[in-house]
């Protein structure tokens, strides 16, 4: 019995033996006569209406997942313990993980949601029995979700991209032979590959989000309950598509921080790898947007794998303010302790000693709800400091003074109460010197930049030097000492 | 621009090149690591990789030391000097290759999916050949992987 491979081992191998039928009545969609129509015109967007010629087809489809599913839970062998509710969702996620790379005709517009909308497919429900197990399966446009008690979440479960990219079954050897330095070659490619299509996804489903939002404007005064209803799945899935991009980001980062404390990378390998490494990054600040183009707040779950990114980034870049300041502000916005006074010594030291590797006004906006009125003071300041530090010819143009003062006003636009309780520890006379230091690069800009960047200097020194009373009791709430 | 080496990713991601702003943001950034300044004698929208691939006559995806080599010995071949019009085709060409950040950056503005073929010996390029290049990945791969990595 000992060498029975694991129920979710022998699960997965009944997937693998039966993959070929999920697939063929994926594919079997293209047999209908309007099908072709549909593909060319589709760009990610259910039908209003249902079509009635492909009811037998839909009807067919789900009869055949059905039975392949029973085939698949078996041939397993599972008894009625290991049908646990987590065990079914850890399924849910590898099953997700797979459909995620089946294409049709090898046409990216012809996914599994392209099937979904075709059939109609979104929201059909089944309920089957394997051996004692009962449970039911949920289809929707995001994937596929099982449950036991018919609880599903708006944005079925995925695994991390590092699952199936070789990552964490790469082994390293200590001094790698030739078939070590071209497998590790090869996973950085796949890495970089896998992560501009996974940005492509986040777009794609960002914009099919944004469609959504935008068609149910009308439901707010017609109906306001539906439309409330609505508003929260799309806010769930936003939460949840943020989780699986920013996690997999969080796997790749690491993967990229235990290579690069090898000494001797082979130079192609390194030059790869630090591709990788600007490419996550880029794609990380995409996934920082949502909150400043739709006001999105981010659960805590999202913000643990963003806390998690910066410091497998930390572990490769100590250096960098941008992770560093990062750091601080999710921190902050969990409500965990963050000590600022390290990143306050460091701005105010050489400016050669650190780096600035991308504008941390997208991590900052992102989380600005979270922060009481003190912090964001402080790290609008900070922000001002850095970048004046760091730009050249030092000055800030109109284009940093306009992203400065949309820092400044975010807050402001979302409908959230303000926080008052800081657990940002900072020495008041850091701040101090932080502030001043703001002030006067602001002074300065003022004295040279005329119209629209004039206007957006003022506004941004008239929030730095405004009231100072409740800042100074939150600054005392902040730091105790 | 060849199919082969190509592959759309959507198809209103073709016909929204234009407005894609680039993936590693160049000029307005305080980036030191990733901005990359180009040259400005660069003509970047018109060269795509397949182009500069069949100038400099190597693989899109060759490691960069094999790009740097073959273009050393271009340069021994035509000297800038003599070959003044023939360098500011290759120079380009070189840099877009050599540097794999750029590289990834032009997949991204361009809307396409990179497709990591390659068709260069085992001899000449010992990492990155033929018998290591990468086919897109399907659901089978994506299953024995996560059989491979859980247990």
């Amino acid at each position: 019995m000992a060498d029975r491979p694991s129920p979710e081992k022998r699960l997965l191998e009944g997937l693998r033996h039966n993959w070929s039928a999920f697939s063929k009545s994926l594919a079997s969609v293209e047999q209908h006569p309007q099908f072709n129509d549909f593909l060319s015109q589709y760009r990610g967007h259910a039908e209003s209406v249902p079509v009635e010629s492909r009811e037998p087809l839909r009807a067919f489809f789900l009869a055949h997942w059905k039975s392949s599913f029973i085939e698949c839970f078996n041939q397993a062998a599972l008894t009625a313990e290991d049908l646990s509710e987590e065990f079914l969702k850890e399924f849910e996620a590898s099953f997700n993980m797979v459909v995620h790379y089946w294409l049709g005709r090898n046409d990216r517009n012809f996914q599994f949601r392209t099937v979904v909308h075709f059939l109609g497919l979104a929201d059909a429900q089944f309920a089957f029995e394997v051996g004692e197990g009962r449970f039911s399966f949920r289809v929707s446009e995001w994937g596929l979700s099982f449950s036991q008690r018919g609880l599903f979440d708006a944005f079925p479960r995925r695994h991390s991209l590092a699952r199936v990219c070789g990552v964490s079954s790469f082994v390293e050897n200590a001094e790698p032979s030739l078939p070590d330095e071209q497998k590790l070659f090869r996973t950085i490619r796949i890495l970089q590959r896998e992560f501009c299509l996974l940005m492509d996804e986040w777009e794609h489903c960002n914009s099919i989000l944004a469609v959504k939002q935008f068609s149910i404007r009308k439901l707010h005064q017609t109906d306001p309950e539906q439309g409330q209803a609505i508003l929260m799945e799309i806010a769930s899935v936003r939460n949840a598509l943020a989780r699986w991009c920013v996690r997999s980001a969080a796997d790749f980062q690491k993967f990229i921080a235990r290579l690069g404390g090898r000494k001797s990378l082979h130079a192609d390998v390194a030059a790869e790898l630090s591709a990788l490494d600007s490419l996550v990054l880029a794609g990380f600040q995409k996934f920082l947007l949502p909150a400043s183009v739709s006001r999105h707040v981010y659960s805590n779950d999202v913000l643990i794998e963003c806390l998690n990114w910066v410091d497998a980034r930390l572990e490769i870049h100590p250096d960098d303010l941008f992770s560093l300041i990062g750091a601080l502000v999710f921190h902050a916005a969990l409500n965990r302790e963050g000590d600022a006074n390290a990143l306050c010594e460091r701005i105010l030291g050489r400016s050669f000693e650190w780096t600035l590797s991308a504008d941390p006004s997208a991590a900052l906006k992102s989380v600005c709800w979270g922060l009481t009125r003190f912090e964001h003071r402080f790290f609008s300041a900070a922000l001002v400091v850095v970048l004046d530090s760091k730009l050249a010819p030092s000055i800030l143009d109109s284009h940093w003074l306009q992203t400065l003062a949309s820092v400044v006003e975010m807050p402001g636009t979302f409908p959230l109460p303000d926080k008052t309780i800081s657990d940002l520890k900072i020495a008041s006379d850091n701040f101090e010197k932080i502030q001043s230091r703001a002030v006067s690069t602001l002074e300065r800009c003022c004295a040279q930049s005329r119209d629209e960047a004039l206007q957006a200097a003022r506004f941004v020194l008239e929030f730095l030097r405004s009231d100072p009373q409740t800042d100074e009791d939150a600054c005392d709430e902040g730091d105790p000492s | 621009m060849s199919h082969q080496t190509l592959e759309p990713r959507r198809r209103a991601a073709v016909d929204i090149k234009l407005l894609r702003l680039e993936l590693v943001p160049r000029g307005r950034t305080p980036c030191e690591q990733i901005s990359h300044e180009w040259s400005p004698a660069q003509p970047t929208e018109n060269l795509s990789p397949d182009a500069a691939a069949a100038l400099l006559r190597v693989d899109i995806w060759a490691p960069q030391s094999v790009v740097r080599e073959r273009y050393k010995k271009l340069q021994l071949r035509y000297p800038p000097e003599q070959f003044p019009e023939r360098h500011v085709q290759l120079r380009p060409a070189f840099e877009l290759l050599s540097e794999p950040v750029v590289r990834l950056n032009w997949f991204w503005q361009s809307g396409l999916i990179p497709n990591m073929t390659s068709t260069l010996q085992p001899t000449d390029s010992p990492l990155w050949n033929r018998d290591t290049s990468l086919n897109p990945m399907t659901p089978e791969d994506a299953l024995n992987a996560l059989l491979e990595a859980r247990f």
